[in-house]
């Protein structure tokens, strides 16, 4: 058998690259090309979130610099909610999954987790850092508002805040929702897809 | 490292290991097209890479490395579709191996043989077929020399056992 296995080296390695087949370096299918278009999807999709974010506290801001005398309340609101918007952006920017950040010539068995433990941290920024953002941004508002809302009966604004609250806290729940559907659409597929190529390397079957 | 560095390294690899690095896309993926594809994913990562390389691993073996890991990262979409050969297919025996048709033959059955082993075993019996040494198949994927010896065995069995055309039984 082992003249047969050089008889086969021999012409396994009698096989060279088709012409010009590295010359270009078109996209082809599969889980690479999947993550590429993933990356760049998501790099669109953020970019346009930040605009629309940074928009939405440039207009706070000004709003509040404009009509209200600045107190010790709407003063912690307003940093709560530019505060907590920003560390928000940074861990979401941070969080983002992108290819390049990967070492492609870290061994496989290095590789895969870590391609794996990117992937998962996607969940934890909505399942932990999401709802975070919520409650500053809820505690914020309201803080703000108790100022503004003076001269209103007790009642009011008392069904004005909770009225707010509610709102947002709904607004927060079903952007959560929306990202736990995605991700089960998205992510955990190419997570389960990586363990499978893990196990198989470990030869864990 | 600068362009200039950058393309002489990248020129390095191409003239060096072009050839083995489209072997080990042929024998990862049986379709030739499919393994063209992998082959300039492959380059492509080569390239987007290269500035990253410190010197640590030699350049062949880092080179390896980004091969094989864009093959793991590759495959799994394309078990979706049909290849022109299923895996469950026999494999038709080669009556000689004189000629050059028939070393056609023998490669296209090699190939097939390899077709049926999973993606890391794949890899090995590419590794094996260019004749590399168990310790540099180890650093390529990261595993022990140990675990590289006994998956080795085993996968040359499994292949011994196809291309003798022993298909329904395996032999672990």
């Amino acid at each position: 058998m082992a003249n047969t296995r050089t008889e086969w080296q021999t012409v396994w390695q009698q096989q060279a690259a088709s012409p010009g087949a590295a010359a270009t370096a078109a996209d082809g299918a599969g889980l690479l090309v999947r993550l590429r278009a993933f990356e760049e999807g998501q790099r669109r999709i953020n970019r346009l979130k930040t605009a629309a974010l940074l928009l939405l506290l440039g207009s706070i801001l000004s709003l509040f610099l404009r009509h209200a005398t600045i107190t010790v309340s709407g003063g912690i609101g307003l940093a709560l909610i530019l505060g907590g918007s920003l560390v928000f952006l940074w861990i979401y920017w941070r969080h983002q999954f992108r290819l390049a950040d990967l070492d492609l010539a870290a061994p496989p068995p290095r590789l895969i987790p870590q391609a794996i433990a990117r992937l998962n941290l996607q969940r934890r920024l909505f399942a932990v850092c999401f709802p975070l953002l919520g409650v500053t941004l809820m505690a914020g508002l309201n803080l703000l508002y108790v100022d503004w809302l003076v001269e209103y009966t007790p009642g009011q604004r008392w069904l004005f805040h909770g009225g707010m609250t509610l709102l947002l806290g709904g607004a927060f729940w079903a952007g959560r929702r929306i990202r736990g559907r995605k991700y089960n659409r998205e992510y955990a597929p190419l997570i389960a897809e990586l363990e499978t190529v893990l196990k198989d390397l470990k030869n864990e079957h | 490292m600068n362009g200039h560095e950058r393309e002489q390294r990248f020129g390095e690899i191409y003239l060096t290991m072009r050839d083995r690095l489209y072997r080990l896309c042929r024998g990862y993926l049986y379709e030739p097209a499919e393994a063209e594809d992998l082959f300039q994913e492959v380059m492509a990562n080569i390239w987007h890479s290269l500035p990253r390389f410190r010197g640590e691993a030699g350049l062949g073996t880092w080179a390896y490395r980004v091969a094989v890991n864009t093959a793991l990262l590759y495959n799994r979409q394309l078990i979706r579709r049909r290849p022109s050969w299923e895996p469950d297919m026999p494999v038709p025996v080669t009556p000689s191996p004189e000629d050059a048709a028939s070393r056609t033959q023998l490669l296209d059955r090699l190939r097939r043989c390899i077709s049926r082993l999973s993606g890391a075993d794949r890899l090995l019996v590419s590794f094996l077929l260019e004749e590399m040494t168990y310790r540099e198949m180890a650093d390529i994927l990261g595993i022990s020399v140990n675990h590289v010896g006994v998956r080795i065995n085993r996968v040359k069995r499994k292949l011994e056992t196809c291309m003798r055309g022993n298909h329904g039984q395996h032999t672990d």
